[in-house]
């Protein structure tokens, strides 16, 4: 019987590639606290989420308001960010080509409310609800230089697939046929899971993990990295 | 935690109550979602929420005399549109 190849997300971030992966299904990488003394509990507050890619991108939140709650359903854990001003952020480089793998759900939607906005200088990079209901898309030059946009449901536990390059972009929702967009250079300067670099914008969302990869991953890549990312949200 | 908390204060108190929210070792700018009466700026007011049940026992208690509050087993988001409703405001939108 042929063995199905298993992924180690680790093992994309190896010779000195940069980027985050976050796993909220690890209760040792979440803090109520963004100093990162206080283990996190179900139904409180989370100000920092450990970066397990080994660059040391840690996601935080040092305003207690602003924090996202750890829920659990069943033996699934995940971030609640409540589309008011709830965010998390991590600053460090980013350039294209780069790819984000992520588990979520969004619980509803407004037009701009960001599910990835940018870390700092620039709105780009970012994957942001926009046009219609329930449609999302990527930003490039600025928050309103979007395309790739793709129908996702509200409501549901996904996975997407973004990928920045210079040969344009790609979107996906679950195993669908990604939706190509214009090319446009990316350097979002991190990334704010839940808002906008400015904390607005907030998205109603859930996070189960997100693995973001400063290069261009292969579609083999892609398909094993996908299942390793649903699984979180037991998909 | 329990309870949904929807904070509001006006934006001439913002600087206070966020202060002392920040004294308390809740971090600072607590109160950051702007509002107004007619969802445009200027902001009049600032809201926030959070699921803090400590910090709702002392808005009851009044430590916080400033800071307008609704406290309640609800979503946030109702929790949150309850309160501004409530004070006639809508969120002003700050798209970057």
């Amino acid at each position: 019987m042929p063995t199905r190849r298993r992924l180690d997300p680790a093992s994309l971030f190896v010779n000195g590639v940069g980027g985050a992966l976050y796993d909220i299904s690890d209760a040792a990488s979440i803090f109520q606290d963004s100093a990162g003394t206080i283990p996190a509990a179900v139904n409180s507050p989370v100000g920092r989420v450990l970066d397990r890619s080994g660059n040391g991108n840690h996601a935080l939140q040092a305003t207690s308001a602003a924090r996202p709650i750890l829920r659990q359903a069943g033996a699934i854990r995940y971030l609640e960010f409540d589309g008011i001003d709830d965010f998390l952020r991590a600053l460090f480089a980013v350039a294209e080509p780069m790819t984000r793998v992520s588990a979520i759900r969004q619980i509803s939607w407004t037009d701009s409310d960001r599910i990835f906005g940018a870390g700092a200088t620039v709105s780009n990079g970012e994957l942001i609800q926009r046009t219609a209901t329930p449609r999302m898309a990527l930003t490039t030059a600025s928050s309103s230089a979007t395309s790739t946009n793709t129908e996702a449901p509200i409501g549901v536990d996904i996975v997407v697939t973004e990928q920045f390059a210079a040969a344009g972009q790609q979107l996906a929702v679950n195993n669908g046929t990604p939706s190509a967009g214009s090319a446009g250079a990316i350097a979002p300067g991190g990334v704010t899971i839940g808002a906008n670099r400015f904390g607005s914008n907030a998205g109603n969302i859930r996070l189960y993990a997100s693995c973001m990869v400063n290069r261009a991953l292969s579609a083999a890549e892609q398909n094993l990295l996908r299942p390793y990312i649903g699984g979180k949200a037991g998909l | 935690v329990t309870l949904s908390l929807a904070l509001l204060v006006t934006a001439v108190d913002r600087a206070s109550v966020n202060a002392a929210l920040e004294s308390t070792g809740r971090g600072p700018g607590n109160l950051s979602v702007p509002c107004s009466s007619t969802g445009s700026a200027p902001a009049t007011h600032y809201a926030a929420h959070t699921w803090d049940d400590d910090l709702a026992a002392r808005c009851a208690a009044s430590d916080f005399p400033a800071l307008l509050f609704r406290a309640a087993d609800a979503e946030a988001s109702d929790n949150f549109l309850a309160l501004l409703s409530a004070h006639g405001l809508n969120t002003v939108d700050e798209d970057g």
